[in-house]
């Protein structure tokens, strides 16, 4: 494993400025780094969805009724790993969410898990298909669209934070190999 | 009708739809803040155009162009791409001859396979283009 660069961070709200902002400064890294254009734009394809998913998700919190200790505060990692064969890429996202909201996220991350990349296309062309925007202006994609592009699993972990809200990590790890 | 022309930002790709030269295209990054706000005045005009497309299009010879020069969309747009996608067969079903072009970086495998994805279920051919745009 070789040394771990961190393209961007950033902790707190996340506002659709925040998100542009820490794109850009990915993009910038790696170009930085002078990585490949489509390696770029893949990295940066798979980080919007990741974090557009913590914008949209964890835009309750500046109406929720408790407070929320802040170690639990929305966060974001992406990291570079220069390999002996190539490049690899860490991105982190955490956010609070709703305890009524961890049972149905799980089960449908594990389920995105078990598939290989050949089902994973099958189920993404039926849901994109079939499926609603929300309110939110997901389409509910966006954890397919990253376990497809990305070619790796999914890696979630839930901590309790109280009866009401639990704290959501996602992990996903994928890399790209030097032509 | 009148031309659709909004211009493209950082976050939402170029709309240039001109129904006098039957040319429509849509080019660049969308991942736009609010998606709906975005897509909903472009499938109003689109369902506007189905009325021009049955009444005078589909008895004449040349076709209607479309153009997708995405760079990049978002999980949420991709509903609305084949929201455009599912009119324009329908323009195809009440008779007008059609023309999809894909444009595809070279190597954005992404880019290709959601193209390949949409021709499939809205069962129109397209034709992918390479496209060299830079990031």
């Amino acid at each position: 494993m070789g040394n771990a660069t961190i393209l961007a961070q950033h902790e707190g709200i996340f506002t659709f400025e925040i998100t542009e902002k820490l794109l850009d400064v990915t993009i910038e890294n790696l170009k930085a780094h002078k990585v490949e254009n489509t390696v770029i734009k893949k990295v940066r394809n798979i980080y919007a969805e990741i974090i557009e998913n913590i914008q949209k998700y964890a835009d309750w919190i500046p109406d929720y009724k408790g407070t929320i200790d802040p170690a639990y505060t929305c966060k974001s990692v992406i990291q570079m790993l220069n390999l002996s064969t190539g490049i690899g890429i860490e991105i982190m996202a955490s956010n609070p969410i709703r305890m009524d909201e961890v049972g149905p996220l799980k089960a449908r991350i594990d389920d995105i898990n078990k598939r290989s990349s050949r089902k994973l296309r099958k189920t993404h062309k039926r849901a994109i298909d079939e499926t609603q925007i929300s309110e939110k202006g997901g389409a509910g994609l966006g954890l397919l669209d990253v376990a497809m592009k990305s070619h790796s699993n999914l890696y979630a972990t839930f901590t309790k934070i109280n009866d009401e809200l639990s704290y959501y990590t996602l992990e996903v790890k994928f890399q790209f190999k030097i032509k | 009708m009148e031309k659709l022309f909004i211009e493209a930002t950082k976050s939402t790709p170029t709309i240039n739809f001109n129904p006098q030269e039957k040319y429509f295209e849509i080019a660049g990054q969308s991942r736009p803040e609010n998606v709906s706000e975005f897509f909903d005045p472009i499938m109003n005009w689109l369902k506007e155009y189905s009325y021009e497309v049955s009444a005078a299009t589909a008895t004449t010879e040349s076709p209607l162009t479309f153009e997708f020069k995405f760079d990049y969309f978002n999980s949420a747009s991709s509903k609305y791409v084949l929201d455009i996608l599912k009119k324009i067969k329908e323009y195809q079903t009440v008779g007008a001859r059609i023309e999809v072009y894909w444009y595809v970086e070279e190597g954005d495998e992404d880019i290709q396979a959601a193209g390949e994805e949409m021709s499939k279920i809205v069962k129109l051919p397209f034709i992918f283009m390479e496209n060299l745009d830079e990031l």
